[in-house]
Formats: structure tokens, sequence, C-alpha cells
């Protein structure tokens, strides 16, 4: 019977204890969580062809998110160069899917490359902290442009470089919808990596060096190992989002994956909050729908005011408001969207003697 | 050898321009202990506050240094009243990415405000070249340096000699024993930020007669980070060196790599240098050696 209470805040067992999602055990949590994934499953049956395109941009950007927030979120490592391994991923997949390998391989495969790569940028971070971390890793990234934009024979150059459809076999992946069921699937399964991670010893050594690497080390973590670790699971998973964003864009060029993506996804962590698997999803949608909602909401007004007619400069738009959001953020909810997110269901909850 | 000394000049006075623009940056993070990821686009924001005052407002060239240096001044107070003052005591981490999102949202309204066609100001100092030991050295170089010599002469006079710079120096050296003296942490804060506002937008001046404006001038003005860590970041003779030779490399670089590699190795050279000495010498040429094993 215990399971159809509506909400209580202790735990029965061990097995509640352990469980992923705290509630799991709950009739109701599990209700709710079928209810979500039936809505994921028939969105894009219902949803014009823009709103796809769209929710799978920001599906890849729950990827990325994931990755960068364990790095930064988890571990405090500060990164700039989280472009570069998405652009890093891209390129793999454009190279590797141009030999005709079969999609289910080439993203794993991006995915490892890119790792490698992270475990290259993280040679600086074991010795840096901080600031310097942030300078090493623009450093990083504006190596990683420049070689992109010099190896035309492998990536392109700057006109950039085709990106075969994803195929298996005889069988060709195509369509919004196609991609929207493969990216969804794969948010997810990241999102329980990610969520599953925190619980392990892996993820609490992450949370360990964050919070004091002396202590860390002095509780018998190897800073070394966990710092390489972060880098290499972040990157792994940025190079996956490349990959997916490869895949999908089918043409990529060096400005696909400038400082502004760097910066747009240190945004999205902020915003959703940092050390949060809700935060990164919350964030990276609100991240990608908010150019969106700025767009339509913009194109009103400028009906009123011609003058506002801004549409040319879209993605100037888009950067400002991405720093706007990440300084307002940081000023007032330095927690992000996660919070709220906690707050408002205990306050249903808890609903009608909430505080 | 002819090629050489010419890269190296021009490099000298570009070089210069840095080393101011690093000066701003070396001032805030001294007396504030604040690094300004949006140094780059404060130097940006400065030339194009340069250009609208002398191009789309009409003043006379020269009164729009003034014009252009005040506004930036105003735009320093402003960022530090509205942003750095809520954020004083949250951890680094946060400042840094604070100031990552105010160098995204400079950069992009000034994008809105300007566009992206490179814009043509009026040249400050008179064309053509000198004939100095048989090189012809164009006078804007001699004329950028000889600026860019006082300027920072006045703000190392100013920084010993004045009440205000020496109570900025007081509290770079310790926070609570400045305040415990009457000094009034929240103005020395405002004042670091006005003067690195002034700063970076006489170093964009000074960068625009050289290199021109447009929206990548923001890169030129990040170059003060490679400078700011080759000569050591709470070094401010060492910010001078630095930008001299970070300029140096990049013309340098541009003159010799450049053929070799299609073009671009400018923007690149900078941040190969400071990879390298972020894992050599962190702390830089001049700076002091923290001890920060991890």
């Amino acid at each position: 019977m215990s399971s159809f209470v509506f909400y209580r805040n202790y735990r029965l067992s061990y097995l509640e204890d352990r469980a992923l999602l705290q509630g799991a055990q709950n009739f109701w949590t599990r209700a709710w969580l079928v209810l979500g994934a039936m809505l994921l499953l028939a969105l894009p049956l219902y949803l014009p062809q823009y709103w796809i395109y769209t929710l799978n941009l920001a599906a890849i950007a729950v990827i990325g998110a994931l990755g960068l927030n364990l790095l930064t979120g988890h571990a405090g490592q500060i990164s700039l160069a989280h472009a570069s391994m998405l652009a890093i991923g891209a390129y793999t997949t454009a190279s590797l899917a141009k030999l005709g390998v079969p999609f289910v391989l080439v993203i794993p495969a991006a995915g490892a490359f890119t790792a490698l790569a992270g475990c290259l940028i993280s040679l600086p971070a074991l010795r840096l902290k901080g600031l310097y971390l942030a300078l090493a890793t623009l450093s990083f990234f504006v190596i990683v442009d420049f070689a992109i934009r010099k190896a035309a024979f492998l990536t392109g150059g700057a006109a950039g470089t085709h990106v075969p459809p994803p195929t298996l076999g005889g069988f060709t992946l195509a369509g919004d919808k196609s991609f929207y069921y493969l990216f969804v699937t794969l948010a997810t399964l990241c999102a329980i990596f990610v969520a599953n991670l925190q619980r392990t010893w892996v993820g609490r050594s992450l949370m360990a060096v964050r919070d004091s690497d002396i202590a860390a080390e002095m509780a018998g973590i190897s800073v070394f190992r966990t710092k390489l670790l972060a880098f290499a699971l972040s990157s792994f998973l940025g190079g996956m989002a490349g990959s997916l964003l490869g895949y999908y864009l089918q043409f990529i060029n060096p400005d696909n994956f400038g400082l502004s993506v760097s910066v747009a996804y240190i945004a999205m962590i902020i915003v959703g909050g940092m050390g949060s698997v809700t935060g990164s999803i919350l964030g990276a949608v609100f991240m990608t729908l908010l150019p969106e909602a700025l767009r339509v909401g913009v194109h009103a007004l400028s009906k009123v005011l011609p003058a506002l007619d801004v549409s040319s400069k879209g993605a100037f738009v888009e950067g400002a408001v991405y720093g706007l959001v990440i300084i307002l953020f940081l000023m007032f909810k330095p927690e992000g969207i996660a919070r709220f997110w906690r707050d408002t269901l205990a306050y249903f909850r808890t609903w009608p003697f909430g505080h | 050898m002819d090629l050489f000394i010419q890269l190296l000049l021009t490099g000298i006075a570009l070089g210069s321009g840095y080393a101011l623009g690093g000066l701003g940056f070396v001032l805030i993070y001294k007396a504030t202990g604040v690094f300004n990821f949006s140094h780059g686009q404060l130097t940006m924001a400065g030339a194009y506050f340069f250009y609208m005052y002398q191009v789309q407002m009409g003043l006379p060239p020269w009164w729009s240094v003034p014009a252009a240096v005040a506004s930036m001044f105003i735009v320093g107070l402003l960022i530090e009243r509205l942003c750095l003052r809520r954020m004083v005591g949250e951890p680094a981490i946060a400042i840094i990415m604070l100031t990552i999102g105010l160098g995204s949202l400079l950069r992009n309204l000034v994008g809105l405000v300007w566009g992206t066609q490179p814009q043509a100001p009026v040249p400050l100092f008179e064309p053509g070249a000198l004939l100095v030991a048989g090189f012809q050295i164009p006078r804007v170089y001699i004329w950028t340096l000889a600026c860019a010599a006082i300027f920072i002469a006045a703000f190392v006079i100013y920084f010993r000699k004045s009440s205000q710079g020496i109570a900025m120096r007081a509290v770079a050296f310790n926070q609570d024993h400045a305040s415990l003296s009457g000094i009034s942490i929240h103005r020395v804060f405002a004042l670091s930020w006005g003067l690195a506002g002034v700063m970076a937008a006489i170093s964009g001046i000074l960068m625009v007669q050289l290199v021109g404006l447009d929206l990548s001038m923001d890169a030129r003005g990040l170059s003060a980070f490679p400078a700011a860590i080759l000569g050591g970041i709470d070094s401010i003779g060492g910010v001078i060196v630095g930008g001299l030779i970070i300029g140096a490399a990049e013309t340098l670089a541009g003159g010799y790599l450049d053929p070799l590699f299609g073009g671009g190795t400018k923007e690149v050279v900078g941040y190969v240098v400071l990879l390298l000495i972020l894992m050599l010498r962190p702390y830089g040429m001049f700076g002091t050696p923290e001890i920060r094993k991890v």
C-alpha cells in the first residue's frame, strides 16, 4: 500500500535508498514517468516539422550539456573548449561516415576519439586550476579551430565538409522524425548514465576533487586519475553530441563550432544548475528554445515597430541573450532552473502544508 | 633581415597597444582579484565608441578620444556597480563565468549596433613614413609607440604617487587592512574598473590606427591574456614586456609562418605561447610564484 502514498520524504527500504530516481518506488512517480515518456514518443506525430528540428537540436544539446556539466558541475573544472569537443566529434563522424562505417559504430567511435583529445587538454589541467585552466582551454579551443581550418585535406577547411547520412547495412536513417527518436533515446541513455555515475565511486571522487582537491588526495583519491577521467568522460559525451550534430546538419564547417558554442554550453549548465542531471536537461532545452521564443517575440514586435527588424542580426541577439542570461542567473539564481524545479515539486507534494 | 626588422617594428608598435590593454587587465586582477575575460570586448567597445563619436556624430578626430575614454570609464563603473559588486565573496569559477557572459553580451551588443562590416575611422596620425637608419618606418608606428609609452608612464606614476593609486595598491595588498585604514573598498573597486575601461579604450583606439576596425577586434584585445600571463599576471612591468613580446611574435609569425600555413597564424601564435607558459611557468616571467601543485 505504501507505494500509493502521494508523497513521503523518507525511505522504507535499502532498495528505495539506492534508487536512481528518488521516489521511483512510488506509484505516482512511476505514473508521471510513463506519461512523460509517452508524451516524448508522441510529440513528433503532432508537432510541425520546424519544432521537431528544434527539439532535435535540444536533444543534442542535452547530451553536450551533460558532458560539460560532468566536467564543470561535478568535477569543478572550467572548460572553454567544449565547442572543440563537438567539432572533433563531428569531423571524426564525417571522416568515418565517408568510409561507409555504420552509424552504430561511428557515434561511439567519435566519442572515444574525442575522449582521447580530451585527455590531451587535461594534461595542462593536471597542473592548473581556475582561471589558468580557463585560459589553457581557451588556447586549446583556438588551436583546434586553427587546425580544422588548415587541415583542408581532412576537414574541408573553412569551406566545410559534407557528412553522409547515417547508414546501417542497407538501411539509411533520414527525416527529422527518425532522427528525433534516435536523439531522444541517446539523450535518455546519457542522462541515465550520468545519473548513475553520480552514485558510483567515479562520480563521488569527481565531487570530492571539486570540493577540495587536497582533502580528496588525503582521502586516497588520485586527483590525477580523477581529473583525467572527468575530461575523458566529458569529452566523450561532447564528441557524441558533435557526432549527432554532424549527422543531423549533413554539412559542417568551423563556424558551427565557434567560441559562442562554448559560451552557449556554459550558459546551459549555469541556467540549468551545476552538477545536476535535471539541470543539464532543463538548461539545454531552455537555452535551445529561448532563441526560438525570442525570434517569435522580436518578429511580433517588429510588426509594431519596424525599426526593430533584427532578423538579419539574429546571431547577435542570440549571443547577447546568452551573455545576459549567464550574468542574470549567476547573480540572482546561481542554482539554476533545477532548483526551481525541485521547489515546485516540493510545493505540490507538500500541498497544502508547504511553506 | 630587412623583413625581420620591419616585422619586429610593426610587432613592437602593436605590442605597445597590447601592453596598454593588458595593464587595465592586470589592474583589475590586482585590485579586485577578478580575472576579466571580457577585456577583449571592452577594448573593442572602446574602439567602436571612438568610431561613433568621430564618424557618426562628427566630432573632430582628436576630440573623440577623450569622449570615447570617458564613455568607457562609465561603462567600467557600470559593470562594477551592476554586476561585480554583487558577486563579492562568490567562488572564483562563478566570477570567471560571469565575465565570460559579460564578454558575450558586450561583443554581441557591439555587433547589433554597428554590424559586421569593417568600419573606417579617420586616422589620427598623418600617413607616410620616416626614414630611420635605412628603414622605412610608418609614422603611425612611431606615434602609437610614443602614445602607449606616455600613457603607460602616466598610469605607473599615478599608481605610485597619487593617493588613489596608493589606495588601490593597498587594497591589492591586503583588503582588510586597507579597509581598516579608512579606504573605501567599493570606491577602489569601482575606480579600478573605470580605469580598466579607460585603458581598454586607449589601447583600442591605438590598435584601430594600426589594424583597422571590425568585429575581429575583440580577438586582438584578447591578446592581452597571453601578454599578461607571459609577463606574470600580477606584475605591471611584466605585462609591458609581455605585450611587446606577444606583439612581435604575432607579426613575425604573420610574416614567416603565414606563407607556410596559408594565413591565420597570427591569431594562434599568442595562444600557443600562452599554453606553453601555462605548462612550464604559470606565474609568468615576473609574477609572484604561487605554490599550487595539484
